[in-house]
């Protein structure tokens, strides 16, 4: 909302700029808190510098003032005075200007529609209210005003103001206070100050009854967004005689819109205003776009947004529309392609084989040079352009295959293919020499193409090797490449397949080694490229393949050949992008090594950077019906460049890499519900998981570097949107190899993560468990995993699901085949389950569940898993194979209060063999620690629980306990350092002591900070156990300091220094 | 999220319905009076004069409505009257009853019954009960609301200070205050959790000042408020001017909003006000951003410095033996035992006047007991529930009230634009 809707806290800051190119901000004073909300502020005139007027969230005017501090590390100190109030109403906006040095004017936006516009006069220290304008018409709150700067000519050519509002009605409004400029403190006031005679709202209901109050009509109103109106900015147009302003207002609907609000205005009619909409601007994710600010510099104005996905981001109002593209008569081609960086080949309709060289300099057309013309061109040509070896291929409807050689400016025969070529695919593979040449010739019969091996195309008499391959029909080649030194072609279908054949060496074969007839679903595949290659330590060979596919997926494959020559193809990794289902190709940035995707999105052509998730443009290019070439900028040299047929002419856009700027590439755009982190063991990448309400899954790791890098402190590694609902927990196995989520309508995903060479964390879906009802709306409020020990190598997982209906599903789940076998079974009271913990001990193994009626359940699981695991020494292992009965329910037989309300939070510590830590929050504001003790031989019958409560130990609910550490104190005592955290927006470390000979436990309390994220849902421990460190009494260093990481709505990390 | 599948996920929403509520809040108030027994079933004089801000759709007051007019019994009360008339002495708290149990068929009227219901939308009329469509946060409600409380006494009172200089009356001792106000007013959220828990804050001072006008000492008030950040400020302002203060959650309010409500008992009238309630002291609020601010030093300055956090190491602190044994234990089975320690001192819980000091301070914060209000055997509003096979999804009982962009909606939906899109992320970007 407007700038100051912070708390009641106000910092005083001093910017120093002795150059332009280095700012410096420094505190001036100390904090100061105001006593209300503060809802806007401005600087008193020129001459009184010390000097500014706040407008308060219950509409009352106050004055700051800089003096001289008594005391303190400051030469500054502020005070505050209140100089008057207004109708006393709630206020979701206020804008305030001084209009002279005895003259402060105020609009304020109330909670309940009205828009109040009055003066605070100052005469001899005397301050004096006088409301002028009550406006009522907006159906809803007032969510911003804002007061226009000075119009030279508004009404008859006089000077004036006018004020725009928002609202919850989805209406930007125009009012026109040019009045108020000329008001004095002798002028009576509208209406009495304290508003009693102000009756009813300004709601548009009641407009009808009151007629007296609030009359006044807006002078020009439109709707516009999907959603609530946050904010509008006035955005000045230089004119001689202003007849026009510029408007940008933001949303709930994450979008920015620029309006013109347009005049015309005579000394006989009142003046008629034109308010419309220029453009939508889309660049944050999920919901609501809460901040923005202009700065205009010279004929541009820059935009800077702040959404609540966390992101920065600023695009540029020119005020002139001003297009980049520029256009050259197009003179009926029939195809064109790329021969270099900034060349076209084409060849026109006649046969005229044309050469243009596309200008970097965007209003400079394209140059054009003919080279000779094929008369056999006139009906039929295939044309293949090769840019980064600067050459062109060129078939004509017999098959003769010409050769355009861009150095020479030549062209020359090179071969027949023997028949009408559907398609030429040059193959352009680095590891290739030089001399050797590789394209594919796709024919009308879609069963087989040939390979071409030219070797020596630059000299008289080039080698050709031809070799022709069988494909599995259907299969219309869409797109081709190399892999392993050109020993493997992959060819992409228009309908999905991919196939892998053996090209070259002994065994090479014109049948397919794999054929994927679904590999990017019914659509064309329409990429493919080597991302990386690495050799394992046995001898076999890796190379990562990216495919891209009309479904919309982006993909990563596996490809490995062993020494014995075996070959596979397997998919590591698949995204669907945001950019939509017409994904035409990628490429890895080649400055910031940031993935881009290009392609369609309806009839716009974007260009996507989806390492940062944002549209880097979105050009409006008629489709991908239309013919269209790209070409990806190179580093430091050359802008990326799109060309596209628009009617009989070329358009042209030259694409900078810095077109919109992402300051801060931001996170989740709803409240994270969910965080695992995985801290590695063996030296991998540390990563944690995130779950949000906007339904994505989100891998992170802590930045190295913060400040310049548009991630700041977290950067996202992927972004997983596969789930249909608001994701409820996220976990990763102990080895960090599988990563398992939850959401609503009972989705439980399981996720293989693999670390890739240049690509970097590649994520697949593996399964999803079983529903009873398919169109089940059931959450899956929390979940445990239990590392198995397979028979086999292959390791599984033992999974209880437990659901909002009561529902416990105990599930074993083996990665091999990606299957989930139903176990058991149980149910719950009717309460919603809240916590899934499983208990192993040396020869047992129980559940823990909670629910949202403070009760935790104990669940003997020993003897109902007894035919699937065998329980040796805290370790579960699979029988060989599993029973095939049909599951046996468990039953909940006993349960224990901790909690007067839902258990929001769980953690368990186990003690020794026979005692359990459980330590759990509440929404009753209160932290638990109970000492659970069963006996191994009758788990449940003879379970004795010893509960601590501590019923303040938050302000609100308790929403997250993390263990930061623990330390064995004897074989029956522990000590456990505790986080948590809850809607208070406190983090408080609590220190545990329990011992369970005893059954004593006791708790301190150690530190309490605020923590800026609203609505905390889960805590993570990022670094290492920090007590098991410092009983090695070696000094830890900065590295080794332990963080808290805090997740709600947004991030933050602590560090937590507990020595 | 269609009416059925409502219905499932939403048990409250579902008995609303089937028990001609008009919304399902009308089963927090049930479920808080349950518990603090609001209505003083025993000494039904005591509540009689009842005021219900921001009301609409009133299913709080169809509640005042059929509790206080018609002299009917809810809930658990329902279901002891019944068992008590059946002669059944034992009652066994296992059996699932919650808010099943239809109204007691024995009716018991009050007399002497006053219920004024005020809010910004317009509301069904309800049967005995004055209404008023008025803004509880703006000083033109205070006038309304003391003429339609006392319509002889607020008339007597204008005439005759008409006569005077002084444009309004300048306070009115009121002849009959009332017991009772309440309110379960929210601002449509925002999604900024610091604005919507400021004005939230912000609507519940407006009651409570609202309140300070028409109560009378001892009387209650009982109010929404969001439990976050800061909180604990709102609840030590609430003390200073009531004996008991209690947090309370009911059963049919879910676990995973923020929602609870304030129950305040035993109201002290604040001495600022000399006693005399009426206009001139709403005038001038006592609480809230609408306050006038007082100043701590000489100069008038009402801004306070700021301090740093405190040393870390002096946080660190023990533990607590509460006064009062906790009630959890009592209850509990054998083999499970309960301690309760507190982190806050216990402090002298009379009422303190307010002290001019750094208001965010320690010193000005409190948390009051927190109680789970109705049966933890009645319906789960965070659970999820199988419905027969034959089950009839109702149609509310009053539709809701228009949204403020009903007229976006019309518009769009008449340029055949893209309305009835549920995810944001179809919008054709990210």
């Amino acid at each position: 909302m407007s700038t100051g809707s912070s708390p009641s806290i106000m910092v005083l800051i001093m910017f120093r700029t002795p150059h332009a190119t280095n700012v410096s901000i420094s505190l001036a004073t100390a904090e100061f808190l105001a006593p209300d909300w503060i809802m806007s502020g401005c600087a008193a005139v020129d001459n009184a510098l010390d000097t500014a007027y706040l407008v308060t969230a219950n509409n009352a005017a106050l004055s700051l003032k800089l003096v001289e501090a008594d005391n303190g590390n400051y030469k500054t100190a502020i005070h505050i005075h209140q100089l008057v109030t207004s109708v006393k109403s709630m206020l979701y906006s206020a804008d305030v200007i001084v209009l002279s040095a005895s003259h402060i004017l105020v609009t304020a936006g109330t909670v309940f529609g009205e828009i109040i516009v009055w003066s605070c006069f100052l005469d001899q220290g005397k301050a004096i209210g006088s409301i002028h304008h009550f406006f009522t018409g907006h159906d809803g709150s007032i969510f911003d005003v804002r007061i226009s700067p000075q119009i030279s000519s508004l009404n008859d050519n006089q000077s004036g103001r006018l004020l725009a509002s928002c609202s919850d009605d989805r209406t930007v409004r125009i009012w026109d206070i040019s009045d108020c400029e000329h008001k004095s403190a002798l002028d009576p006031s509208a209406y009495s100050s304290d508003g009693f005679e102000l009756r009813g709202t300004g709601f548009g209901a009641n407009a009808g009854e009151d007629q007296v109050v609030g009359s006044e009509s807006c002078v020009a109103k439109v709707f516009g967004h999907d959603a609530r109106i946050w904010g509008v900015r006035f955005h000045p147009i230089r004119e001689k005689s202003q007849t026009r302003l510029g408007l940008v207002s933001h949303g709930e609907d994450s979008a920015c819109i620029i309006w013109d609000l347009s005049w015309e205005s005579s000394s006989q009619q009142t003046t008629k205003y034109h308010l419309r909409e220029i453009s939508s601007v889309h660049h944050h994710s999920g919901k609501h776009i809460w901040s923005l600010d202009l700065c205009a510099k010279g004929e541009d104005t820059a935009v800077y947004t702040g959404g609540a996905d966390g992101a920065l981001k600023s695009f540029t109002v020119h005020e002139v529309d001003r297009t980049v593209k520029k256009q050259s008569r197009y003179e009926g081609w029939k195809c064109f392609d790329f021969v270099a960086q900034d060349c076209l080949i084409a060849c026109s309709t006649s046969g005229e084989i044309q050469l243009r060289s596309v200008s970097s300099d965007t209003d400079v057309g394209i140059s054009q040079e003919t080279l000779c013309r094929f008369e056999e061109f006139r009906s039929f040509v295939v044309l293949c352009g090769v840019p980064q070896r600067g050459l062109a291929l060129m078939s004509n409807s017999q098959g003769r295959v010409r050769l355009y050689n861009h150095s020479k400016k030549s062209i020359s025969d090179l071969l027949e293919v023997g028949e009408r070529p559907l398609g030429l695919w040059a193959l352009d593979n680095s590891t290739l020499k030089n001399e050797t040449l590789s394209f594919v010739a796709s024919f009308l019969k879609d069963d087989k193409a040939t390979l071409f091996t030219v070797t020596g195309w630059n000299g008289v008499h080039p080698q050709i090797e031809t070799f022709e391959i069988y494909l599995p029909p259907p299969f219309t080649v869409s797109c081709a490449s190399l892999t392993f030194g050109g020993r493997y072609l992959i060819l992409g279908s228009r309908l999905g397949g991919l196939t892998v054949h053996r090209v070259s060496g002994a065994s090479k074969s014109p049948q397919p080694l794999v054929n994927d007839r679904r590999g990017h679903g019914h659509e064309g595949v329409s990429h493919i490229s080597t991302v990386s290659s690495e050799t394992r330590t046995d001898g076999a060979e890796l190379e990562y393949l990216l495919t891209c596919g009309r479904d919309g997926n982006f993909c990563l494959r596996e490809m490995e050949v062993k020494e014995n020559a075996e070959m596979s193809l397997r998919l590591v990794h698949r995204t669907s992008s945001s950019l939509g289902q017409n994904i035409c190709g990628a490429y890895f940035d080649a400055k910031t090594h940031d993935l881009m995707l290009y392609g369609f999105r309806s009839q716009d052509f974007v260009l996507r950077n989806e390492s940062k998730q944002m549209d880097l443009i979105s050009i409006s290019s008629g489709g991908f019906r239309r013919s269209w070439v790209f070409q990806p900028g190179t580093e430091g040299i050359k802008d990326a460049l799109l060309l596209w047929r628009e009617g009989t002419e070329l358009k042209k856009v030259w694409i900078q890499a810095d077109i919109n700027r992402s300051l801060r590439a931001g996170g989740h755009g709803r409240e994270i519900k969910a965080l695992d982190v995985f801290n590695p063991t063996r030296g991998e990448q540390l990563l944690f998981a995130t779950g949000a309400e906007d339904t994505t899954v989100r891998i992170f790791t802590p930045s190295a570097t913060s400040s310049a890098s548009p991630w700041g402190s977290f950067e996202c590694l992927r972004l997983l949107n596969t789930h249909n609902s608001g994701i409820q927990q996220v976990s990763w196995s102990k080895d960090g190899r599988y990563l398992f989520t939850s959401a609503a309508s009972e989705e439980f995903f399981v996720w293989r993560v693999r670390s890739i060479p240049s690509f970097g964390v590649a994520t697949m879906m593996m399964a999803a468990s079983p529903k009873d009802d398919p169109k089940s709306d059931l959450r899956i409020t929390s979940f445990d995993v239990l590392d198995v020990k397979g028979e086999s190598v292959e390791q599984g997982f033992l999974i209880c699901l437990v659901l909002s209906n009561s529902t416990v599903k105990i599930f074993h789940f083996s990665p091999s085949c990606s299957s989930f076998t139903l176990l058991t079974r149980g149910k719950y009271m009717t309460n919603c389950l809240t916590q899934a913990h499983f208990v192993l001990k040396d020869s047992s193994l129980s559940l823990i569940t909670a629910a949202t009626d403070g009760y935790f359940t104990l669940w003997d699981l020993t003897t109902t898993l007894d035919p699937f695991y065998t329980i040796t020494s805290s370790t579960l292992a699979a029988r060989p194979s599993f029973p095939s009965i049909s599951p046996v329910e468990i039953t909940c037989e006993n349960r224990y209060q901790i909690h007067s309300n839902s258990i929001k939070a769980m953690e368990l510590v186990s003690l020794s063999d026979t005692a359990t830590l459980i330590l759990a929050g509440g929404d009753d504001n209160s932290l638990s620690v109970s000492l659970l003790s069963i006996s191994p031989s009758e788990p449940t019958t003879t379970a004795l629980v010893g509960t601590l409560s501590i019923p303040d130990a938050h302000a609100a609910s308790v929403t997250a306990v993390r263990v930061l550490g623990q330390s064995q104190q004897s074989d029956q005592s522990l000590s456990v350092t505790l986080a948590s955290s809850g809607n208070d927006h406190r983090v408080k470390i609590w220190s545990v002591t329990a011992d369970s000979t005893l059954g004593d436990i006791r708790v301190e309390h150690l530190l309490d900070r605020y923590s800026s994220v609203a609505d905390v849902s889960s805590l993570g421990l990022v670094g290492k156990n920090q007590l098991a460190a410092t009983n090695d009494n070696t000094p830890a260093s900065d590295e080794a300091m332990p963080k808290l990481l805090v997740c709600g709505v947004g991030m933050e990390l602590f560090e937590v220094d507990l020595r | 999220m269609g009416k059925s599948s409502k219905d499932k996920r939403d048990a409250y929403y579902r008995l609303a319905k089937e028990q001609n509520w008009r919304a399902r809040s009308a089963f927090k108030l049930i479920q808080i009076d349950e518990q603090f027994d609001l209505f003083e079933y025993e000494n039904p004089d005591n509540v009689t004069r009842v005021v219900d801000l921001c009301a609409a759709p009133g299913s709080w007051s169809q509640v005042l409505s059929r509790v206080l007019i018609k002299g009917e019994s809810f809930g658990r009360r329902a279901w002891i009257e019944k068992k008590r008339r059946e002669g059944a002495t034992a009652v066994d708290s296992d059996i699932e009853m919650g808010s099943d149990v239809s109204p007691n068929s024995e009716l018991k009227p009050r007399k002497n019954v006053k219920i004024v219901s005020i809010d910004l939308q317009p509301m069904a009329p309800l049967e005995g009960i004055t209404t008023l469509k008025a803004d509880i946060t703006h000083p033109s409600t205070i006038p309304l609301l003391l003429r339609a409380l006392d319509p002889e006494a607020y008339e007597s009172l204008t005439t005759s200070s008409s006569a005077s200089p002084s444009p309004a009356p300048a306070a009115i001792r009121q002849p009959h205050p009332v017991d009772l106000v309440i309110s379960d007013g929210a601002p449509d959220v925002t999604g900024l959790h610091d604005l919507d828990i400021y004005i939230q804050s912000q609507l519940l001072y407006a009651a409570l000042n609202l309140a300070l006008g028409v109560l009378r000492p001892g009387g209650k008030f009982v109010a929404k408020i969001f439990r976050g950040r800061d909180v604990d400020l709102l609840y030590a302002q609430l003390r200073t001017v009531f004996e008991r203060v209690s947090v309370a959650k009911p059963r049919s309010s879910r676990a995973s909003s923020l929602e609870a409500f304030v129950v305040c008992e035993g109201f002290i009238p604040p001495v600022s006000h000399g006693g005399v309630a009426g206009m001139e002291a709403l005038k001038n609020p006592l609480f809230g951003g609408a306050a006038a601010p007082v100043s701590l030093s000489a100069n008038g300055n009402v801004g306070v410095q700021v301090h740093d956090e405190q040393d870390e190491s002096a946080e660190a602190r023990s533990l607590q033996q509460p006064d009062v044994s906790s009630t959890l234990a009592s209850t509990a089975p054998s083999n499970h035992t309960t301690e309760v320690r507190l982190l806050h001192p216990a402090t002298d819980p009379s009422p303190t006047q307010q002290v001019p000091s750094d208001k965010f301070a320690t010193e000005n914060r409190w948390i009051p007991s927190f109680i789970a209000c109705g049966d933890l055997s009645a319906w789960d509003s965070d659970a999820s529930y199988t419905l027969p096979p034959d089950h009839v999804s109702l149609d509310p009982v009053q539709p809701p009230t228009a949204p403020p962009y009903r007229r976006a909606l019309e518009m769009r939906k008449a340029k055949g634009g893209a309305y009835g899109r549920t995810k944001l992320g179809a919008l054709g970007r990210a």
